[in-house]
């Protein structure tokens, strides 16, 4: 059996914070203190316009490196939907400017949401082929250069930030970590960079969490042969507080064991599941050999689960 | 549970907090301003809580932009008065 643990987990935010009651006073007509009752956020973070992916992500990776030697990584998975450029990749421009080796495998992945989830698998199944032992996971985005100053529903949700950890096998742990991905093209439209911004058409992205999540949910249960009760932590998505209340409902979940953070950093698309886990990490929240599900869900449209025990 | 189509104008002013006497059978997302995406799901949610829970295992109400449409959805669920 071959698992994998998250380490030297860090984050970086955009600079700039905004607060919903400084947006309000921008844009008095858009109702932001009803807005604000559904998507629960009361601050979101946007890049400066010196900000990039990529400076997000050597923010970040450097936190996480304080404490790894850079000489062990031997592969760079960078998650993005916002670069710079289109090419070259991320990843590539990550090793040359983090001096880390060359020979390493270094790629991005094309995804929103669910791309933590799914760059975890990707990197579990290189380290059960022995191509990697110590992979530099980051995820980047910059949504909020892509949203029209006058699109309500994105810029009162979308948060830029990147998040970093390092994924190394696991050869003394004895749980096979599991993984359950889905997509839906058609639904491509319903979250979509057009023309240079960012569209969202919210109804059809809740509808397609609100179906999917609980069937993803309890297909990786009945994989895992794990009962719901024996799940400490479920880490979902931070989309807003509307999708998080009402997969909790569905799937019943206790409160002391739904996690949330949306409501002080915003949706901040493929970090906001290792924020979270950063966060509780930092407050003890989490313990060595507790069994945590994640979910990722949105553009694609795609979404990812999976079980893992925190090693 | 069932509306009228009174009813569903009644959700959309709420949802959307709109005089009601500036709605009617003709609105949609193309003549009131605030009927974007995040007031779609505003509306969403006041028919939900009108109709205990139904609106949203709807998932054609999602593309039900107008009332005219919303009223066709209900009706073909039999959730019309």
């Amino acid at each position: 059996m071959i698992d994998f643990k998250i380490d030297n987990l860090s984050y970086q935010l955009g600079s700039l914070k905004i607060s919903y009651n400084s947006l309000s006073k921008k844009f008095p007509s858009w109702d932001l203190k009803k807005v604000q009752q559904k998507t629960g956020i009361k601050f979101i973070y946007q890049s400066s316009e010196n900000e990039d992916v990529l400076i997000l992500a050597l923010k970040s990776a450097k936190k996480t490196l304080k404490n790894f030697n850079k000489k062990n990584i031997d592969c760079i998975v960078v998650v993005t939907q916002t670069a710079k450029n289109k090419l070259p990749s991320t990843a590539c421009l990550v090793q040359d400017k983090l001096g880390l080796n060359k020979n390493i495998i270094s790629f991005d992945i094309n995804l929103g949401c669910s791309g933590f989830v799914y760059a975890l698998g990707i990197i579990n199944s290189l380290l059960k082929n022995n191509l990697c032992t110590n992979t530099l996971l980051i995820c980047s985005d910059t949504y909020t250069k892509f949203i029209h100053k006058n699109n309500r529903t994105c810029k009162s949700v979308f948060s830029d930030g990147a998040s970093s950890c390092i994924i190394s096998k696991n050869n003394k742990s004895n749980f096979t970590p599991n993984f359950n991905f889905y997509s839906d093209g058609s639904g491509g439209k319903d979250l979509i960079e057009k023309n240079g911004f960012i569209e969202m058409n919210g109804p059809e992205v809740y509808f397609f969490t609100t179906n999917t999540v609980p069937k993803l949910f309890n297909n990786i249960l009945k994989k895992s042969k794990v009962k719901k009760e024996n799940i400490d932590h479920f880490i979902f998505h931070q989309a807003s507080k509307l999708v998080l209340d009402k997969l909790a409902n569905i799937l019943k979940i206790p409160e002391n064991k739904m996690h949330t953070n949306y409501d002080q950093i915003g949706n901040t698309t493929s970090s906001s599941i290792p924020i979270l886990l950063c966060e509780l990490e930092k407050m003890n929240k989490i313990k060595k050999n507790q069994i945590i599900i994640l979910s990722g869900f949105g553009v694609g449209l795609s979404a990812a689960t999976c079980l893992i025990k925190w090693n | 549970m069932y509306l009228s189509d009174n009813d569903v104008i009644k959700c959309v002013s709420r949802a959307l907090e709109i005089n009601i006497k500036k709605i009617n059978i003709n609105s949609s997302y193309k003549n009131i301003e605030k009927w974007d995406s995040l007031g779609h799901l505003n509306i969403l949610t006041e028919l939900d809580k009108s109709l205990k829970g139904k609106a949203f295992k709807l998932g054609a109400l999602a593309k039900a932009y107008s009332i005219k449409e919303i009223v066709k959805v209900l009706k073909s669920h039999k959730l019309l008065k």
